[in-house]
């Protein structure tokens, strides 16, 4: 991959002076597209785009001398590059790149760095700009549609041209990226080991293979999930045309190996998807509307191929899409957490709820350096985001953004100190670093960490009293901010009540207190717990707060692990199981009931998840009732799974009323069909008189 | 991909861009629902598949957006260090680094684009607007004075290294004065190492149990051979935990990561990403077996022939794969009835069939009480199947058949399975492992407290030394001054405060302005990990029988294997073994000995010695330890055909690793065209031979000099 950006540089240098040489500038008539140069800059664009590889490259240029005399330009670039990178010279940009072209009898050598590249396009066009339309011809000529090119060029904001600044910016951002993950983009090899055996294993005559993703309860108690994240994963991995030959090979090399050269890759499968698909998936996924909230023990998406040559697709993609656990755990378990502040708030006399009040901004995402990559970071920090607006995960932003439609910032943050820029200032200048903080940001929010030596003397000491003035002074005339004290050690209950038993007494003069009775720091100053927060420990600080008589109002709270790490697929124990079959045209009844554990009964034939209201039960006996024991039926009885709190129904055995489905079909044969936003997501997922309910 | 094209072109509207593909895209689909329509608009292009997890400015905590404010006036250096505070393990392998640094780090990490883009995010994310938090001034710099490359130096333990806690195990600096703040900017990133760290701690921890009680239960591993073809310690060994956990992991790039860490101690993993991550980072040949797997039944496959077809589905998959591993699920309906009724009596005759060494039914309870399900399963089956005892009394059953329990392993239960193993007296050979969950995601940073924290800072041109100390927790101390990691007494150690000589430090310069200065190969990690084993498993010898007689059947012939082995040491370079060298290369000359020929696509046949193509590149060990009497032969030698084009390139690999261009002048390496030297510089890739590589890039292109005369 490293290689073939590098190529595109060359490549481009290549072609700019092959159009120079020629004497080819914005004057050239206009069958110059059919030229010599219009090869080039097919290949070019070939590369720039990722729509041919090598391969087809070779393809296009084949037998003719021309091809011939471009191909062996490919292969003297490509050794040079080689060579540059076997040796570490390799730079990525303002270096001079070597540059070959034949010619003659002989080679010439010439050397062209990002600069002449530059200085050769702006040959090409003029003022600065090449033309778009020009550059979106031969886009449409390679085989891209014309909204893609549209779209790649991004006609709509320009007056007709592309800027060559732009141009080279992209360029030079491209070659100075060496590294890439190239399985990440191969949906081939996102997935077990064993899933590539599978294909065998089904019964002759398999032609659809059905399954469903569900909680299965939850291991803390809750029973209830708001589904979030399969979009991600849609977009990310499954949308258009995911297979192509190069990923086939290269699944192919690495399964050889892999099993040992047991030769068990379905080549032929995948082959199929690729010229019968164009590499696109014929599978279809409906789901529950991201951000609803649902009870555990309902199915919340289902999935089933479109072809039945690729029965064996729809497992296949189990491995990935079951990695939806995580944003719909990390999203639900920050949802308990929001429902928990805001209940503590309301018994604590809060009476500001409106966004920024209220619960909003009580729990801040600190999970990004404690999260097992950044992906999972973005991941899961967007999940945050369905919840609060507090985050210092930045990755949460631009996957919100990206996957999300989220506006310029899904969530805020503010500044704040970490332990090396007070640490660095000495023991003796603890107070200098703090006093630093205050006059470096003289406005607005700003978070300093308490804790570096005595948690306890900072507070009475320095900004309980040589600080206090300027602390005092963020909220004067129009200006207004506050100081957020953080300890970062200690048990957190305790180190909070002392914290603010300190700073209330500090501060007694503008402590105000609410109609409950409980008292609030002036709004220039709070606390934020950043250390051993979970679901756990925050009704326990809080409750304790509440107890010693603070609001929970003075709290604000920031988690890391707890929110974004120390959760797993057992947490709402979640699982994705296969349920119907259709063999021979006959569709049949799939499901595992080991005797030796009750709770991974699986649900049985096509499903349907409807309002309890809308359903209609015929008997008691359509009631679904597990197997009681070893001689029971497996598989239980009964067709209707209502859920615990009534509300909800999963009708299986393809009994349900379609019309009634609440689950939506999102996916089918590689395209998206239904694209949630995280402000529609927000306000489904938001609790009863939530900040994103709140009309203002 | 072809949208970020478009998403990275606009430098001054580059944030707009990021969301306008999206739009584009969902407007031309979601507009309009009719399902024709939608496949007509189709692009079939994938607009959301551009990473954006490129951009180094943001991926850092907020906070760290604005520290470059708040540090000492005069700050010019700031010094960090990488520790596990203690934890669930005395000691962690170090392991993980390389990938971030390669992923992340290295290269012209920053541009104007992407300053651009940083810019948008921060200031609109950052505060109340009051102030601009983003530091352009200080990126800027570092696109201008460094190319967009890292001022900074990180030094680490060597990747694999077991190290007791409470070690440095990295250390971070800035180079350049103006930089000072960028140090700690690259802490979150850098603290993810936490992860693969701790995976392959712990999954290091799960092999001592499993090796302790294999041997308790008699299987003689320290004695056991290690030879190729069949390196019996790492087959015995490397199966016995795989790796279950994709799914059960936060993303694919988890996945990626945690998978390579599990199999840095062991081989079997189903987590194709975690095999991929190794190729990509650390060099891992191909054909070198790092992660291997087998065929395998999962619910579904069992289920889809309904609960009367059950036996069908079995027998299935004994005939769709008559040879080799292969497990199946059986608790689908009854594990009992599947272990005495249909595997133990109906298909009983076909498993035994199966013929061993490769032949196995490995049988799969996957739920009830991990504890005692495994005793059970294997109580039933000894029911049906003739049981062995062995030499350490411990019950074995017929090599064809295995159980193997993947539900509900982690360290904990790991250990009480096997004592109820031992207990019932049967040997832990019978039952092999998987993990998911546990193995890759019910682990976080606590696990091994780790922790970075900044030890030094440099203020008006005078070190200081910085720590923390809380009152309120004591364990949270940090160290302080310049760190060493170095070997007292035989114990790793940390030294503070400057002290200790340069060279005693075995922290490894990995990382300096831009360029990863250090590469592990994962055979390294996996050898590093190892110390302090009770007997190493992935230092496999080759056979010595291999050279004694070429023409044998290498695949029965395990037995024969002595423990004589010839070390050829590292070649060709090596002065000291000249005379030899010399040797080696005269018996290529007269082509006696020789027990292997190397041909290119179609062409010439190229006589050597395997000893000596062993030796040198691991990938042309693997090669050749795959040969077998039905490897294709010419002129009575088996073949290791080379995927190249021109028989030049196969002459040049020979004649490289038999060093006989640096000896002869007037066979100097010159090829006779651009393509062959590209398939020279394939071959030194393919076989990871240095020597070979460097002769292609000293070498001059005829076509170039001509023209230079």
């Amino acid at each position: 991959m490293s290689r073939s950006i590098f190529m595109l540089v060359v490549l481009v240098a290549a072609t700019l002076a092959a159009a120079s040489e020629g004497g080819i500038s914005a004057e050239a008539p206009a069958d110059y597209w059919h030229g010599a140069v219009q090869e080039d800059i097919q290949l070019l664009l070939s590369f720039a785009l990722g729509i041919l590889f090598v391969r087809s490259a070779e393809t296009i240029f084949d037998e003719s001398t021309e091809g011939h005399r471009q191909h062996k330009k490919l292969e003297l670039m490509e050794r040079r590059i080689e060579i540059r990178e076997m040796s570490g010279q390799q730079t990525a940009d303002g270096v001079a790149l070597e540059k070959h072209v034949e010619a003659g009898d002989g080679t010439c050598e010439a050397v062209m760095s990002l600069q002449q590249i530059e200085e050769s396009l702006n040959q090409l066009g003029s003022d600065g700009t090449v033309e778009l339309d020009r550059l979106k011809q031969v886009l449409v000529k390679i085989g891209m549609n014309a909204i893609d090119a549209d779209t790649v060029l991004d006609t709509s904001q320009s007056d007709g041209k592309i800027k060559i600044s732009e141009f080279m910016a992209w360029l030079s951002a491209k070659s100075g990226k060496l590294q890439c993950v190239g399985w990440k983009d191969n949906i081939i090899l996102a997935t077990d080991s064993y899933k590539f055996s599978h294909w065998k294993q089904y019964p002759p005559g398999t032609e659809y293979v059905y399954s469903y993703f569900e909680s299965r309860g939850c291991d803390r108690g809750w029973d209830e999930v708001v589904f979030f994240g399969l979009q991600y994963f849609l977009k990310r991995y499954l949308l258009g045309a995911v297979i192509s030959r190069e990923k086939i090979d290269e699944a192919e090399a690495l399964c050889s190996e892999h099993f040992n050269g047991e030769g068990l890759f379905y080549k032929e499968g995948f082959e199929y998807i690729l010229e019968k698909h164009g590499g696109k998936l014929p599978i279809s996924i409906k789901a529950i509307p991201e951000g609803m909230v649902m009870p555990t023990r309902t199915a919340l998406f289902t999935m089933v191929n479109t072809d039945p040559k690729c029965f064996w697709l729809t497992n296949f993609l189990e491995t990935l899409l079951v990695q939806v656990w995580y944003p719909m755990t990390v999203c639900s378990n920050s949802r308990y957490q929001k429902l928990s502040i805001h209940e503590s708030l309301e018994a604590t006399g809060n009476d500001f709820w409106a966004i920024p009040g209220g619960s909003v901004f009580k729990l801040h995402d600190f999970g990004f350096r404690g999260v097992s990559s950044v992906e999972s970071a973005a991941l899961g920090g967007a999940a945050h985001l369905v919840n609060f607006l507090g985050t210092d995960t930045v990755a949460a932003l631009l996957c919100t953004k990206k996957y999300y439609h989220s506006k310029q910032a899904a969530g805020n943050s503010i500044p704040a100190s970490e332990h090396s820029t007070i640490t660095s200032w000495g023991v003796e200048g603890e107070v200098d670093a703090m006093k630093n903080m205050l006059e470096k940001y003289p406005t607005g929010i700003v978070a300093c960490v308490s804790d570096s030596f005595d948690v306890f003397k900072a507070c009475r000491e320095y900004w309980g009293s040589s600080l206090k003035d300027l602390i005092k002074g963020r909220i004067s005339g129009d200006s207004w901010g506050r100081l957020v004290v953080r300890p970062d050690s200690g048990d957190p209950t305790e180190t909070c009540v002392q914290i603010l038993s300190i700073l209330c007494e500090q501060f007694k003069e503008d402590v105000t207190v609410t109609t409950t009775g409980h008292k609030l720091l002036p709004a220039y100053i709070r606390v934020i717990q950043g250390d051993g927060v979970d679901y756990e420990s925050i009704p326990k600080i809080l409750g304790t707060l509440k107890d010693a008589g603070y609001a929970a109002d003075n709290m604000v709270f920031g988690s890391g692990g707890a929110l974004l790490q120390k959760l797993n697929r057992d947490t709402f124990k979640c699982a994705f199981k296969c349920s119907e079959i259709t063999v021979n045209g006959v569709a049949r009844v799939v499901f595992k009931d080991p005797i030796t554990d009750k709770g991974k009964a699986s649900k049985k034939g096509r499903l349907t998840v409807q309002r309890a209201a809308d359903t209609a039960k015929s008997s008691e006996e359509d009631v679904y009732k597990p197997r009681q024991d070893e001689n029971g039926t497996p598989g239980g009885e009964g067709f209707l799974h209502y859920t615990a709190n009534g509300q909800y129904v999963t009708v299986a055995s393809g009994r349900g009323d379609p019309e009634k489905d609440l689950l939506v079909e999102v996916f089918r044969d590689g395209v998206l069909l239904k694209d949630w936003t995280l402000e529609e997501i927000r306000r489904r997922a938001d609790i009863p008189n939530g900040p994103f309910s709140q009309t203002s | 991909m072809l949208k970020k094209t478009c998403s990275s072109v606009g430098r001054s509207s580059s944030l707009r861009l990021f969301a306008r593909p999206a739009v584009a895209a969902m407007g031309a689909f979601c507009a309009k629902p009719e399902i024709d329509t939608i496949y007509e608009t189709d692009t079939g292009a994938a607009p959301y598949r551009s990473n954006f997890q490129d951009n180094i400015m943001l991926l850092s905590d907020s906070y760290k957006t604005s520290h470059w404010r708040q540090y000492p006036p005069g700050t010019t250096e700031v010094y960090s260090y990488f520790e596990s505070r203690g934890g669930k393990y005395d000691e962690v392998v170090f392991f993980g680094l390389q990938y971030f640094l390669k992923r992340y780090l290295q290269g012209k990490v920053v541009t104007r684009e992407r300053i651009d883009a940083a810019e948008k995010v921060v200031n609109a994310h950052m505060g109340l607007g009051e102030m601009k938090h983003f530091n352009r001034e200080g990126w800027e710099y570092i696109l201008q004075q460094h190319d967009g490359k890292l001022p900074i130096v990180i030094k680490a333990a060597p990747e694999g290294m077991v190290v007791p806690v409470k070690n440095v195990l990295m250390t971070v600096v800035n180079t350049d004065p103006k930089c000072f703040w960028l140090t700690n900017y690259l802490e979150t990133l850098l603290v993810q190492v936490w992860y693969p760290m701790t995976v392959a701690t712990q999954s290091r921890a799960q092999k001592k149990v499993i090796m302790d009680s294999l041997i308790k239960t008699g299987t003689d591993l320290p004695n056991m051979p290690n030879k190729l073809p069949a390196p019996l310690k790492m087959i015995t060994v490397g199966y016995q935990l795989n790796d279950f956990g994709c799914r059960g992991v936060s993303s694919m790039e988890t996945a990626g990561i945690g998978g390579a860490a599990h199999l840095v101690n062991f081989c079997g993993s189903d987590t194709m990403p975690g095999l991929c991550t190794a190729i990509d980072y650390y060099k891992l040949p191909l054909e070198a077996c790092a992660g291997t797997s087998v065929p395998a039944a999962e619910h579904s496959t069992i289920t889809s022939w309904t609960k009367a077809g059950e036996k069908d589905a079995f027998e299935n998959m004994l005939k769709q794969y008559p040879e080799g591993i292969v497990a199946v699920v059986s608790d689908s309906y009854d594990i009992y009835n599947a272990c005495e009724k249909l595997w133990g009596t109906e298909l009983k005759d076909l498993i035994a069939s199966r013929a061993p060494p490769t032949g196995k039914l490995v049988v799969r309870p996957d739920s009830g009480d991990p504890k005692t399900i495994v005793v059970e399963v294997l109580e039933r089956l000894s029911k049906h199947f003739p049981v062995t005892t062995n030499s350490a009394g411990f019950k074995v059953l017929p090599p064809y058949i295995r159980v193997i329990q993947g539900d509900g392993i982690s360290y904990e239960s790991l250990k009480e399975i096997l004592a109820n193993i031992e207990a019932k007296k049967w040997a832990a050979e019978n039952v092999c492992f998987g993990s998911g969950g546990a193995l890759l995601q019910k682990l976080d940073r606590d696990t091994q407290k780790c922790a970075f924290k900044c030890c030094e800072a440099v203020v008006d041109g005078k070190p200081r030394p910085v720590f923390k100390d809380p009152i309120t927790d004591q364990g949270k101390k940090s160290k302080q001054g310049r760190l060493k990691l170095v070997k007292r007494a035989g114990k790793l150690t940390t030294l503070t405060d400057g002290e200790g000589a340069e060279s005693e430090d075995l922290l490894v310069e990995v990382f300096r302005n831009g360029s990863v200065t250090k590469t592990f190969t994962f055979q390294e990690v996996r050898q590093q990990s190892e110390v302090g084993l009770v007997t190493p498993i992935f230092d496999v010898s080759a056979c010595e029988f291999c050279l004694r007689d070429p023409c044998g059947d290498v695949d029965g012939e395990l037995a024969a294997t002595t423990q004589g082995q010839i070390d050829l040491g590292p070649m060709p370079s090596n002065e000291c073994r000249e005379d030899l060298l010399q040797g080696l290369r005269e018996l290529l000359t007269s082509r006696e000995l020789c027990d292997i020929a190397l041909v290119a696509a179609g062409g010439q046949a190229f006589p050597a010695h395997r000893t000596v193509l062993a030796a040198c590149s691991p990938a042309l060990r693997a090669r050749i330890s795959k040969l077998n009497s039905a490897s294709l032969q010419a002129d009575g030698l088996p073949v290791i055909s080379l995927d190249v084009k021109h028989s030049e390139a196969v002459k040049a690999l020979v004649d490289s690793v038999y060093g006989i261009g640096a000896a002869e002048s007037d066979r100097q390496y010159s090829p006779s065209s651009e393509a062959a030297n590209m398939d020279v510089l394939k071959l030194a890739r393919e076989f990871d031979l240095p020597a070979l590589e460097d002769q292609v890039g000293l070498s001059e292109c005829p076509l170039i000099r001509r023209r230079h005369d």
